[in-house]
């Protein structure tokens, strides 16, 4: 498939400070990424330079050209929904008009536009579009500056944290939007949220950010301070008190933040570590926790396996699981297990 | 005390029985201040906007400026504007001194401070989200300017109304550069600087009254075009 956006080597700074740091990214056309991390990790910032808002430095193609960050043209195929949204001051019908008239829209194209617009944020025209902007509640005011981007049928659309701040029954009415805007245009889509079961449901690639860095895939990540001892090894003590250790490996790594796939976590109850773990040999890396969620995993092409988090502390890993494995252990939420992982799974991001 | 209540009385019977002397005043201020505004806005608007709007070396020494010259005395701008303007000055070959355009001028100097620094100020504070929003909506350019002034539109009004009030209300140009010249260039202010002078209360006061109704009717004015600006 093809790439809409290729990320190499890019960096991003406020003033002097560094808020992203990528050494690599693609977004294939028509995927759907999630984009997860702790709050500060770049997020809203990647998906500012997804929008050409930032300017940044390092190498980024948009639909297989070289972009700089302030591409007009790129713009008017590229929309972003702020984490923070802002109706212009003005009636709810020009707010979502305003996309439609500077892309030349007919009168009774835009009409229509706006109108199916609405209609696909679950809000009636007939009692929504002409109203002003500061008589809507925030979550009506989330929807509109949703459909204001839907009404430009984008061919990428991002979303920063589109169903924060707002009820179910809106989060619901702004996920059925997005699921029914794949459908028909099938844009491509960027949603950074906190809401991970959702995201199971409907990303096809999940990308997770801490501290600038990006990781492809669904990813466990181990965020520092890393340190080196005295034998050279690399190791982490966490929150939990454990102590994580990592390959030394090419040794240009700055060690700001590792990340563990949910395919080496081993799930094990306390005292049968040894059938778990089974042939493979090497050093291991230990922690103690919770099975606290599991859900069905629904990548497009995905094995269809089950996601089980389980919280260690103040960390909480995700794992791959067959469905053999759960029925024959014996896991659910609420059971204790140990969680296993081969020292040399542990990469630097 | 009384011959204030009895001012008032007066007054009242004046405004009614109206002369065409005092008519003569009236229609010469709404002439002055209409062209006073109409200027300020024309040169302010965009002036206070490109600096509210663009980052360029020496911004801020500019904004510092505009900020200084609100402070600025209607007898200093009388006093400058007559020097230029006056037979021996660089423009007194306009012959602009004792004529409203003249007058127009000197008011224009006094207004534009304000208006250059409230606008200047309501387009730096609008939010960084606006800029963004629109630019994610796909504008840039004048497109993205043209929105950005009318999303600032009751800080612009505010701007508008306040240097009407400074304009409306100044005695010192007026006085200066259009001389109180009778049926020319007497104001309703300079009117009643003269009036208040030869001691003659009630006159003055029906002048007042008349200012005061002159800057309702404008603000009445104004708060309707806010309102519509809201549906
Ligand atoms: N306008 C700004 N000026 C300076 N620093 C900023 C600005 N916006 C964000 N930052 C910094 O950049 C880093 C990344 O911020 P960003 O908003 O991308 O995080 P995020 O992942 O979206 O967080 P959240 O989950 O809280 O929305 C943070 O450390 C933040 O302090
Ligand atoms: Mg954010």
């Amino acid at each position: 498939m093809k790439n809409i956006y290729e990320l190499r080597s890019l960096t991003h700074k406020y003033g002097s400070r560094r808020t992203l740091d990528i050494k690599s990214l693609d977004i294939p056309e028509g995927a759907v990424v999630g984009l997860v991390g702790p709050n500060g990790s770049g997020k809203s910032t990647l998906l500012k330079v997804l929008a050409f808002l930032q300017p940044f430095d390092g190498e980024m193609q948009y639909d297989g050209r070289a972009v700089s960050g302030k591409e007009r043209e790129a713009r008017m195929n590229v929309t972003l929904l702020l984490q923070e949204p802002y109706l212009l001051r003005r009636s709810v019908f020009e707010n979502i008009a305003y996309g439609l008239r500077l892309r030349g829209c007919s009168r009774d194209e835009t009409a229509a536009r706006v109108s199916d617009a609405l209609e696909r944020v679950g809000m009636p025209f007939g009692e929504f579009a002409h109203r002003p902007w500061f008589r809507l509640s925030g979550g009506e005011s989330q929807r509109v500056s949703l459909a204001s981007r839907l009404a430009l049928r984008p061919k990428v659309l991002l979303l920063d944290e589109p169903t924060a701040n707002v009820d179910e029954l809106s989060a619901e009415r702004i996920k059925g939007a997005i699921a029914k805007a794949i459908r028909d245009w099938g844009s491509t889509i960027a949603v950074a949220t906190h809401d991970l079961t959702w995201l199971y449901e409907v990303a096809t690639d999940i990308v997770s950010l801490y501290g600038g860095r990006a990781a492809g895939g669904p990813t466990n990540l181990l965020p520092g301070p890393w340190n080196i001892d005295e034998a050279g090894g690399r190791y982490a003590v966490t929150g939990g008190g454990w102590k994580f250790r990592a390959p030394v490996a090419s040794g240009t790594d700055d060690m700001v933040c590792a990340a563990v796939s949910p395919e080496d976590i081993i799930i094990c109850p306390a005292e049968d570590e040894g059938a778990a773990i089974g042939q493979m040999t090497g050093e291991f890396n230990r922690a103690r926790g919770v099975i606290t969620q599991m859900s069905l995993e629904n990548f497009s092409g995905g094995s269809g396996g089950i996601i089980a988090a389980i919280t260690c502390g103040n960390l909480t890993f995700k794992a791959r699981l067959t469905r053999n494995a759960v029925t024959e252990q014996n896991l659910c939420p609420g059971v204790e297990v140990n969680v296993v992982f081969p020292v040399s799974s542990v990469k630097f991001i | 005390m009384n011959y204030i209540t009895e001012g008032f009385s007066q007054a009242l019977g004046l405004i009614f029985s109206m002369n065409e002397e005092t008519w003569s005043a009236v229609r010469t201020t709404m002439r002055l201040t209409m062209s006073s505004m109409a200027l300020t806005l024309v040169i302010g608007l965009p002036l206070g906007f490109a600096l509210g709007y663009h980052e360029f070396r020496g911004r801020r020494i500019i904004r510092t400026a505009a900020d200084t010259f609100l402070a600025l005395p209607t007898v200093v701008v009388g006093l400058i504007v007559y020097a230029f303007i006056s037979n021996r000055g660089p423009f007194g070959k306009w012959q602009l001194l004792f004529t409203v355009e003249g007058m127009a001028i000197g008011q224009t100097i006094l207004a534009l401070p304000i208006v250059v620094a409230l606008t200047a100020s309501a387009i730096e504070n609008l939010e960084e989200r606006l800029r963004f929003t629109l630019l994610t909506l796909g504008a840039s350019g004048w497109r993205m300017a043209v929105t950005c002034l009318t999303e600032s539109r009751y800080a612009l009004l505010v701007a508008a109304m306040t240097a009407y009030g400074r304009i409306v209300a100044e005695v010192g140009v007026s006085m200066m550069i259009g001389g109180n010249i009778k049926w020319h260039t007497r104001t309703i202010t300079t009117a009643i600087t003269l009036e208040t002078g030869k001691g003659d209360f009630a006159l003055g006061i029906a002048l007042g009254l008349l200012l005061l109704s002159i800057s309702f009717a404008v603000n009445v004015a104004l708060s309707f075009v806010k309102h519509r600006m809201d549906s």
